[in-house]
């Protein structure tokens, strides 16, 4: 089922975040939010996943779906490693030796066991991603994800998201194009209270 | 979370030739005066120290005063933290606390072991004094810990559907802990300052605090020394295997 956004309207205070908001999110594919910043793009994830209520409008398809997401920060548990801050949120199908093999593809053998904190942006970056793409989830929400990896590892790890997250719905939010471009599929251009 | 840096601790540490420093100006000082009952000598007080730790009466005072101190500080880690919880989620409890842990922190202890020696024996004085002591100190620390929690680990568990008692473990257990010990450290020094003070009021029979009182009455400066220095250990000794304790549990807790 697609994800119908009908009039969303959201203010802080008398500041208007974005107002009578609507779009068709495509079911088991990717969907990218294109905006300046401070147009509400991290608001309107937000709604989504449930963390906030808009003032007016609804969003149809999104009642009982588990949800995946990147968060514009990491999120992740300091004093945890990467292999127990993924196995916090999955479920316990999935086995350590799971979690391993998928860090090692995106780069991280080695620092797996190391604390979070001692793990450079990219890295945990890269945890954050794996977190959500192993968790238990049918609409996948990434606010960012690729913010802060290095050029040369990059396309790698946007062609390893693409890869786990096939047959499901993807929302991207990004600042650059080329990620757009590489992930494919529908693009929304979000503009400060206005919805092309 | 990390409240001292290493360096930071490394600068607050005990060093042993500090230590010994006082101790040879202590005896210094001792010398000088040449009177033991104004100044002993630490030398002396050792040696007073060890003469009691072969009697039993000595054992028996300890564990008095021990599981009394001890039970009160226990009780109110409980309470504590409990009371800090449910004043995170219920504004009217947290009010209502407020001027009680506020009256608990502002009253004098010596008014309090007088006004609650009225109420109860002496020989349970000590504990009820050691809780009120702790109470307040542990019921902040934790408040405060509650309140400047990770919100967002909070949503990011609550996005994935993390179970509440992963949740607990991970999260919770965690970002509480430091504030935790820091509480649990305040209050330990306080708690034996006060439960001994207590006792030296009431003086319940076979305490810490009684054989104080009669070191004081009779002039016995040696015994003073030795059962204030018995108390310094207790306190000290306690907390380093309290924190020993509590770090491997939460550690224990943390892995599964």
């Amino acid at each position: 089922m697609d994800i119908i956004v009908r009039n969303l309207s959201k203010k802080y205070g008398e500041k208007k975040v974005f107002h009578n908001f609507s779009a068709i999110i495509k079911e088991g594919g990717v969907t990218s939010i294109m905006a300046p910043s401070g147009a509400g793009k991290t608001t309107f994830l937000r709604i989504l996943a449930g963390l906030e209520k808009a003032d007016e409008g609804s969003i149809e398809g999104m009642e009982g779906k588990n949800i995946g997401m990147v968060f514009q920060e990491d999120r992740l548990c300091e004093n945890l490693n990467s292999v127990s801050n993924i196995s916090f949120v999955c479920s316990n199908a999935i086995t350590r030796q799971q979690i391993l093999e998928e860090l090692h593809k995106v780069g991280l053998a080695g620092s797996e066991l190391q604390p979070v904190r001692e793990l450079s942006g990219g890295m945990r970056r890269r945890t954050a991603l794996v977190r959500a793409l192993l968790s238990v989830y049918d609409i996948l929400i990434l606010d960012e994800p690729f913010k802060g990896l290095d050029e040369s590892n990059k396309i790698e790890i946007m062609n390893y998201t693409l890869k786990k997250s096939m047959g499901k719905t993807v929302i991207l939010v990004t600042h650059d194009e080329n990620e757009v471009k590489f992930m494919g599929g529908e693009i929304i251009y979000m503009y400060p209270h206005i919805i092309k | 979370m990390t409240f001292i840096t290493t360096d930071r601790a490394n600068k607050t540490e005990v060093k042993i030739w500090a230590v010994l420093l006082w101790l040879i100006v202590w005896e210094i000082a001792a010398r000088s005066i040449g009177q033991e009952i104004l100044l002993v000598s630490p030398v002396v007080v050792l040696f007073k120290f060890f003469q009691l730790m072969i009697t039993l009466e000595f054992w028996q005072s300890v564990a008095f005063s021990f599981l009394r101190i001890i039970g009160g500080f226990i009780l109110a880690l409980c309470v504590g933290s409990f009371l800090a919880a449910v004043s995170s989620v219920s504004s009217f409890i947290r009010e209502l606390m407020q001027p009680l842990i506020a009256v608990m922190k502002a009253v004098p202890v010596a008014s309090f072991i007088i006004i609650i020696l009225i109420w109860i024996p002496s020989r349970n004085l000590a504990a009820v004094i050691s809780f009120l002591m702790v109470l307040p100190v542990v019921y902040k620390n934790i408040l405060e810990g509650i309140e400047r929690m990770d919100r967002q680990l909070l949503e990011m568990a609550e996005v994935f559907k993390v179970s509440h008692l992963k949740r607990f473990r991970y999260i919770y257990l965690s970002q509480i802990m430091p504030y935790f010990k820091i509480a649990s450290s305040l209050s330990l020094g306080l708690c034996w300052k006060a439960g001994v003070a207590a006792e030296v009021i009431g003086i319940p029979q076979g305490s810490i605090g009684e054989k104080l009182y009669e070191a004081k009455v009779y002039l016995q400066t040696p015994d003073l020394f030795a059962w204030t220095f018995t108390i310094v250990l207790l306190s000290a000794g306690f907390e380093r295997l309290y924190l020993i304790v509590v770090d491997n549990l939460v550690k224990k807790v943390e892995r599964g």
